[in-house]
């Protein structure tokens, strides 16, 4: 059986992974680029889509290689590809 | 754990662009914020701040330092503030030197030795900030036991500031030789025998018998076969009525003090450890006096001031009453029987008599008649 069959997709690195922490906190691992930011609106790259997150007053508290860390009001999560 | 960081204020067109590029580029960036549409600010480590620095400029990106925060705004904090920062240093140096030191000294279960505890101190230099490290431990635990020969042993330790030297005092041996060997029970004191109870022995007297101290009560030895005699040690409860005397003598001369009329007020400042005059004080030769007290710094400051009125005293010699001298003769003297008397003794009946009043002295003796345990081990076994 291929390896690939038994593991998780966040593990193969074939898929991004959102952790969303109540409405304060949202970690993206696995992302590809910053499209816009703007404190009520954030455009991320994802593997295979492209995620809107928009809230208040939220900033990127960590940018790092592959993670993205954002804090603040999140109000809504939209994917679209 | 998030490095020490710069913060930047960016200004320019595309900022997600060239955040995107400089994460691909593997750096970090911290805490971004956009502030309006051409504006960010955002943080990054120190280490990789040439290089990000580097990197928007040359891109055309107005880059403005802001103010730092976190840790490195303690550090700038701190620069600009030199003279607290050496008092600190100082503090902590003095802090970390005074850690090193002695402050205490306790010294438990030495008892009637406490002073010649102390006295070795001294000798050796051991007292209050003494450096810990000069300390030696052992030395003061095997001079101290063979200094103090009667001590089963000292421990001396170190507990943070303190240095507590525990002293255990021996237990004296007991007399081996009386506990083992033979010996007969004697009369401690004169008596007539009430009862007499052998448990190891021969009895050589009866109830009803008047005994003299030293009087042989149970002899040391058994009769054995062949009328042999074995010694053994006497063992046996006797009891015996005896007689008790004690005797007091009171003073029969009453002095009564009385004021004489005069008085002067004298007013005095206190301080916490000081008592200060405000005026001189009267040179009477016996004096008494009252005094009462005015708080004039309130509950804050500690000050008051007495106000003393000093009366003038005069001695007089007043007629004795016979009967209240009598009453604490025969009190004292009830008291001094009581100490004569050992902890089981039972007081039968007892009798008081009075002296003359010579000299200005009364006494009064009291006699009991006591019930009480006589017998003494002696050693030898007379025969």
């Amino acid at each position: 059986m291929h390896l690939n069959a038994v593991l998780p997709p966040e593990a193969t690195a074939k898929e991004s992974r959102i952790i969303l922490t109540g409405d304060r906190s949202l970690l993206i691992e696995g992302h590809q680029g910053l499209l816009s930011y703007d404190s009520h609106c954030i455009k991320a790259r994802l593997k295979h889509a492209l995620l809107i997150c928009t809230g208040n007053d939220l900033t990127i508290s960590q940018f790092a290689c592959d993670e993205m860390q954002i804090k603040g009001q999140v109000l809504s999560l939209e994917f679209s590809s | 754990m998030r490095p020490l960081c710069h913060y930047i204020r960016l200004q320019g067109l595309g900022i997600e662009k060239q955040l995107t590029r400089l994460e691909q580029m593997g750096y970090t960036l911290y805490d971004v914020r956009r502030v309006d549409l051409r504006t960010v600010e955002l943080g990054f480590a120190v280490n990789e701040g040439e290089a990000i620095l580097s990197f928007l400029q040359a891109r055309g990106f107005s880059c403005t330092a802001l103010p730092p925060r976190g840790a490195v705004q303690t550090l700038h904090q701190f620069k600009t503030r030199t003279p607290f920062v050496i008092f600190l240093l100082c503090a902590l140096l003095l802090l970390s030197f005074s850690m090193r030191c002695i402050w205490r000294i306790e010294i438990t279960g030495a008892g009637a030795y406490i002073g010649e505890v102390r006295s070795f101190l001294k000798e050796e230099n051991l007292s209050i900030g003494r450096a810990k490290q000069a300390i030696d431990l052992k030395a003061i635990e095997s001079r101290l036991t063979h200094r103090l020969p009667r001590v089963a042993w000292v421990h001396a330790s170190l507990h943070g500031l303190t240095l507590c030297i525990d002293v255990t005092q021996g237990v004296p041996m007991p007399d081996i030789e009386s506990c083992l060997g033979n010996g007969s029970i004697i009369a401690a004191q004169d008596g007539v025998i009430e009862a007499i109870s052998v448990f190891a022995g021969t009895a050589a007297v009866q109830p009803g018998d008047s005994v003299k101290a030293g009087d042989v009560l149970i002899y040391g030895h058994e009769r054995g076969a062949n009328d042999t005699l074995l010694p053994v040690r006497a063992r046996g409860s006797i009891t015996a009525h005896t007689y008790i005397s004690a005797t007091a003598a009171v003073s029969a001369q009453q002095l009564s003090i009385h004021r004489t009329g005069n008085s002067q007020i004298q007013y005095l400042a206190h301080l916490p450890m000081l008592e200060l005059p405000l005026a001189p004080s009267p040179s009477y030769l016996t004096e008494e006096f009252e005094s009462s007290y005015l708080p004039v710094g309130g509950a804050w400051i500690p000050l008051q001031i007495e106000k003393r009125t000093v009366f003038e005293l005069y001695l007089q010699q007043e007629a004795p009453d016979e009967a209240a001298i009598k009453a604490e003769a025969a009190r004292l003297s009830l008291q001094n029987l009581l100490l004569k008397c050992s902890k089981n003794d039972e007081i039968i009946d007892k009798w008081l008599y009075y002296s003359m009043i010579e000299g200005g002295i009364l006494s009064a003796t009291v006699t009991a008649q006591v019930l009480t345990e006589i017998g003494l081990f002696s050693p030898e076994t007379p025969e």
